[in-house]
């Protein structure tokens, strides 16, 4: 249970939940009516998806009994996963930014007589929901950083 | 304890940098798309333009104004030095004797076709015509003949009033002059004088004649005028100069003109025929054997002002005799297959199809009745100009490939019937040397030479070439140009007897010219990209094209039949007709290959495009297209009313008539467009647009552009940016008007000290429409069309214009078009080699160059709305090949086209997804100016089909107005069912307009409309990113490093 339970397993569980929710929240952008209604990125969803299967092989390997030159091994996935799992989010939010930052533009930033037209309450909902898939991948990938800074005790 | 938590730091401290580095990698790729508002923000620049001297992307060539005019003046003449053909020499006739005696006969000799100034004709102060350059090169031209026709044709000054503007001018003009419109399908008219009304019409004494010098020798000059909207007919006798009726069709000799060939005869020891024309004459009567034979021929093609400087250079033998012949030259040009389908037969219930209270009106103009006559081009009718049709029955056998491969099989394949008497002239068997005068690609030369292929290369890929070595060998005592020549021949196997794929026995591949010294050889490279080896098969299955398992056989020759009978020879049987025995070359491809070339620009598939095209889709068994296995097949004439179609017997009835009505696409009303807006990018030309930006179209900033197009202003300026394309509002673009014509910019550069263009009245003036497309085509020498491209390319630059409808690549496919003579040949790849050339130089020098009139314009005669039914194959080889070099960016690059008024099947050519999306930019990877034919008839040209079919301005002429343009009610004024209001609600149509001109925008970027140079600066955020992303990475590579070795470093034992 102390394994299980340690910091880094308990931050990287985090990091899978936000990570989660955030791919939950994008599921939600691309099916609400508003301006990013449809408009699908399939690299949120792959690298969330290895991002979270990454947090998840953490921690089942920071559990399985393992001794001598395999341990090292384990351990060695284990960094390697540790690495990914923040790498992945993060390319999962920039990704969703870059397609839905020239949106952003246009609701919030752009002339008066484009905003007038865009600016709706629909489209507006619809770009917050966005920001905050985005925030979500970013506070996760902000959790798999600092898992990383807690490695597995190995009880000799 | 402590090395795990190093352990656990260097992880960290691993992970956070890999993160830092993949945000600095994507943040870049973001930055990068919104480069200029990241610049705003922050006040740096990413492009400069350069000022100064290097500030042009294209530069002139020539550094002064007589430098130009030299170069134009230059290639003019080698164009009459290379094109000459000399089709028969004998008693040594030519070359002719240094400073010796000629008489020229003709009121061609004295009025060379083109004489008047215009489209054809550039009319410079310093022209020379034919006595002229006799006079100039040294020869003593006959006083008493010039006199006589000096007096007839009396050339003089004129007041003449240009039609489109009402301006008036000086021209020249001439009395008596050869036809210069022959008329669309009707009677001609031949103004040759006779021989016995000479001295009368010159009002001399009729005993003229016995001063004639007799030791003189003659040269008669035979023309034939052409143009725009002119067809000769196959069939109507021509009227004489008197208008009386004669016995003679147009392209026949008239006797009058053979008479004047007797009198010449009769008056001077020897004579030779000049044949001034861009349409094929009969000549069997002068030719070897004939009633009216005479000692010399040569094809001296349609000239311009300084052509005839080369043409006398080779009759005297300054210049060996090179030039060869783009068309075949037959006994009757009736035998030619293509011939018995030319006009229009008439759809026998072409009523079928109008809108009217009957058939039901068209929706898009209710309770109005629209007929269905196909009616002069130039004439605006309230009609689908549907009713008329031709069958292209002979496929790819057009010009020599039929009667080449005819008399191939008559040697090599009896059972496929070549002897049979369908096409025959005489109506027996068919037997190849009574029908063919002169063959395409023969000529003959003043030196004796010998041409060898010693080495081929076939490099199979994708992008491959034949790369051919051709050796040649002058035999001669002094140094000449000769022309090279390579063929090839395709296997014509069991698949292709089954499926309708037809292979001609003898293809013409590339040519070259060399320049090779007295008795010594040399050997040129000739090389033509390995694709146009593969056929197009459209059978089920294949569907693309495909290089065929078999052998391929290549040799060098003086012309086509040379080069099939040496394929007979290395095949093991004898030619029956002629000589060849030049090397032969085979290559066997071990597999049929359906995939190689299967695949266009960036990997688009190729396909069938145009089923839709060939009449037995619509009506199946209604034609047999003429095929070799089986010459018997020879074309019937479908133009008969005894053949005609019935569009009401076909299953797809109701698909035919959406396709003669231009209903492929209909305007949506459930998908709201978005309405542009200025984003404040402006594409003014002193714009930076950065180099990665102007070669990809792909690039963000080219939607971004466009996205701020109104749509109004989208629909308005593709459906009337014809003559000049208009401001934009929102994107600030560039005013560009287009220029005329094949022959070169007709413009005017007024010349004053310092030679700067200015209009000025009274002041000297050059106009650079110096070319003759005709003798480019007999040169055969690509070299040569890169040279006229680049003259012409560089003349734009200097008149600063930049965009102009400056050449003719469509085939030659009977001897009866008027635009034969701004077309280059019957043969698909010699117009593929010496388009891709022409365009080449023009878009070196950043012209935008648009060839016309691709999709099949065969004819003048009803091209506003003639359905034309063919086969994939013959489309895709045959008209489509003439263009296809020269758009493609990797090949001639060329910047512009300019589409058929025809149908293409029953597909308006300019309205076929098919040809202008699917082919010419899919496949072929265009992305420049699509432009219609002339649109006079808001019935035929439909609006929302030509959008769709990417077309980037439709040619309607009007200036100043890029809007939908307001009739009543704010509906367009031309097609009144177009409105913002009933087009913003299909974000299809609105968001192809915006492609559309995307298009546009893009190649005026690439050209010189847009001619400063940008360079690339890295604004300090731009560095920063990169510095952060090299950092991040190395710091993160150091903290795995670190890691790792801390996991497999054993523990320090605690004592």
């Amino acid at each position: 249970m102390k394994k299980v339970l340690s910091a880094g397993n308990i931050i990287t569980c985090l990091s899978c939940i936000f990570g989660l929710i955030g791919l939950i929240i994008y599921a939600v952008n691309v099916n609400s009516e508003g301006f990013f209604r449809g408009n699908r990125v399939a690299a949120v969803v792959t690298f969330g998806v290895i991002a979270m299967i990454a947090a998840v092989v953490v921690i089942l390997l920071t559990i399985l009994p393992v001794k001598g030159g395999a341990a090292k091994v384990v351990d060695l996935l284990v960094m390697v996963c540790k690495v990914l799992v923040p790498v992945m989010l993060m390319i999962a939010a920039m990704t969703l930014l870059a397609n839905r930052v020239a949106g952003f533009g246009y609701i919030f930033g752009a002339n008066e007589d484009v905003r007038a037209e865009v600016a709706t309450a629909e489209n507006i909902a619809s770009a917050m929901v966005a920001m905050v898939a985005i925030g979500f991948d970013y506070v996760a990938g902000i959790a798999g950083i600092v898992a990383a800074f807690f490695l597995p005790k190995r009880e000799d | 304890m402590k090395k795990r938590h190093l352990n656990a730091l260097a992880l960290g401290l691993t992970a956070t940098f890999a993160s830092v580095m993949v945000i600095s990698i994507t943040g870049a790729s973001i930055a990068n798309s919104f480069r200029t508002n990241i610049d705003a923000m922050f006040g740096t620049k990413s492009y400069e333009i350069v000022e100064g001297a290097d500030s042009a992307r294209f530069n002139k060539k020539y550094t002064t104004v007589d430098e130009m005019i030299n170069a134009a003046r230059n290639v003019a003449i080698k164009e009459g030095q290379e094109g000459t053909v000399v089709m028969k020499n004998d008693n040594s006739v030519l070359p002719l004797a240094a400073n010796g005696k000629v008489a020229l006969f003709g009121i061609g000799a004295y009025a060379t076709f083109p004489y008047l100034s215009g489209d054809l004709r550039a009319g410079n102060a310093d022209a020379v015509d034919l006595k002229t350059a006799f006079t100039n090169a040294g020869f003593t031209v006959d006083a008493k003949v010039a006199e006589v026709y000096e007096k007839i044709t009396n050339k003089h000054i004129e007041t003449v009033v240009n039609p489109w503007t009402g301006e008036e001018s000086q021209a020249v003009a001439y009395s008596v002059a050869p036809a210069v419109s022959p008329g669309d399908m009707v009677q001609f008219t031949n103004n040759e004088i006779p021989a016995g009304k000479l001295a009368e019409k010159a009002e001399v004494s009729a005993d003229w004649v016995n001063a004639i010098d007799h030791s003189a020798t003659a040269f008669v000059v035979i023309s034939r005028g052409a143009g725009e909207g002119n067809t000769y007919s196959p069939t109507l006798k021509a009227k004489d100069y008197a208008g009386n009726d004669t016995n003679r069709t147009a392209l026949q000799l008239s006797e009058d003109e053979l008479g004047i060939i007797e009198l010449a005869k009769s008056s001077c020891s020897k004579v030779v025929v000049l044949i001034n024309s861009g349409n094929n004459l009969e000549l069997g009567e002068i030719s070897k054997g004939g009633t009216h034979e005479v000692d010399g021929i040569a094809y001296i093609g349609c000239v311009n002002d300084y052509q005839l400087t080369g043409v006398v250079d080779v009759l005297s033998g300054k210049v060996n005799a090179n030039g060869k012949l783009a068309d075949t030259f037959v006994y009757d040009n009736l035998s030619v297959p293509a011939s018995r389908n030319i006009g229009g037969g008439i759809f026998k219930d072409y009523q079928i199809v109008a809108a009217n209270s009957a058939n039901g009106f068209d929706s898009r103009w209710p309770n109005v009745d629209i007929e269905t006559g196909v009616y002069s081009s130039f004439a605006s009718r309230v009609s689908y100009s549907s009713d008329s049709y031709i069958v292209e029955a002979e496929g790819i056998y057009v010009g020599y490939k039929y009667f080449e491969t005819r008399y191939y099989d008559s040697i090599m394949n009896p059972s496929f019937k070549a002897d049979d008497p369908a096409g025959s002239r005489d109506g027996n068997a068919w037997k190849y040397d009574n029908e063919v005068l002169y063959t395409f690609g023969s000529g003959l030369s003043y030196l004796e030479y010998d041409q060898e292929l010693t080495d081929i290369n076939i490099d199979k890929s994708a992008e491959g070439n034949i790369t051919a070595q051709v050796k040649i060998t002058n035999k001669g005592d002094k140094a000449g140009l000769f022309t090279a020549q390579l063929y090839a021949q395709q296997p014509y196997t069991q698949h292709d007897k089954d499926a309708n794929v037809e292979k001609s026995a003898v293809s013409f591949l590339n040519s070259a010219k060399v320049l090779v010294d007295a008795n010594t050889s040399k050997t040129v490279t000739i090389t033509v990209p390995t694709k146009y080896l593969a056929s197009y098969d459209a059978s089920e299955g294949v569907k693309t094209y495909s290089l065929e398992q078999g052998d391929y056989y290549f040799t060098a020759a003086n012309g086509a039949h040379e080069a099939v009978n040496s394929f007979i020879k290395a095949q093991g049987k004898t030619p029956t007709v002629g000589t060849g025995e030049n090397t032969v070359k085979s290559w066997n491809s071990a597999t049929d290959d359906i995939t190689t070339f299967s695949k266009g620009y960036n990997g688009y598939g190729i396909t069938n495009q145009v089923d839709n095209a060939d009449i037995n889709y619509w009506l199946p068994g209604a034609v047999t297209y003429m095929t070799r296995k089986d010459w018997s097949t020879f074309p019937k004439d479908y133009t008969l009313d005894a053949n005609a179609f019935t569009i009401a017997n076909s299953a797809k009835k109701d698909e035919w008539i959406k396709e003669f009505r231009g209903q492929q696409y209909k305007i949506q009303t459930d998908k709201p467009a978005t309405e542009g807006k200025d984003l404040g990018m402006k594409f003014g030309v002193d714009s930076a647009i950065g180099d990665d930006v102007l070669a990809n179209i792909n690039d963000d900033y080219w939607s971004k552009l466009v996205s701020q197009i109104t749509i109004d202003e989208a629909l308005g300026a593709v459906l009337h940016g014809g003559s000049q394309t208009d401001v934009l509002t929102n994107v600030d673009n560039p005013n560009v008007s287009q220029n005329e014509g094949v022959s070169g910019f007709t413009a005017v550069l007024f010349l004053e000290d310092g030679c700067t263009y200015k209009e000025q009245t009274g002041s000297p003036v050059y106009k650079f429409n110096v070319h003759s497309q005709t003798l480019l085509a007999t040169s055969f020498d690509p070299e040569l069309a890169l040279e006229w491209g680049e003259v012409e390319g560089n003349s734009g630059l200097w008149l600063q214009r930049y965009d102009l409808w400056g050449t003719g690549l469509t085939q030659r496919r009977t001897p009866y078009n008027g635009r034969n003579y701004e077309y280059i040949s019957e043969d698909s790849m010699l117009a593929n080699r010496l388009g891709a050339k022409i365009l080449r130089g023009c878009a070196n020098y950043g012209i935008i160059n648009g060839p016309k009139h691709l999709g099949a314009n065969d004819q003048e005669f009803k091209r506003a709305g003639l359905n034309e039914f063919m086969t994939e194959q013959k489309l895709r080889e045959g008209d489509l090949r003439c263009f296809q070099a020269a758009l493609e960016p990797k090949d001639g690059g060329g910047l512009a086209v300019m589409i058929a008024f025809n149908r293409i099947g029953s597909t308006s050519a300019c309205q076929n997804v098919g040809v202008c999306a699917n082919i010419l930019r899919n496949e072929w990877g265009f992305t420049g100016i699509i432009s219609t034919d002339m649109a006079t008839n808001s019935y035929y040209f439909i609006a929302e089909a030509m959008v769709m079919a990417t077309i980037t301005q439709v040619a309607d002429f009007q200036t100043g107005d890029n809007h939908i343009n307001a009739g009543t009610g704010g509906v367009d004024a031309v097609w009144p069912y177009i409105s913002v209001d009933s087009v913003k609600n299909d974000a299809t149509l609105v968001e192809q307009a915006r492609q559309n001109l995307k298009y546009q925008l893009f190649t005026f970027a690439n050209s010189a409309v847009f001619n400063t140079k940008t360079i690339k600066l890295t604004p300090w955020w731009e560095s920063s990113i990169k510095a952060l992303t090299v950092v991040s990475a190395v710091l993160a590579g150091m903290g795995a490093i670190i890691s790792i070795g801390l996991t497999f470093v054993p523990a320090k034992k605690e004592d």
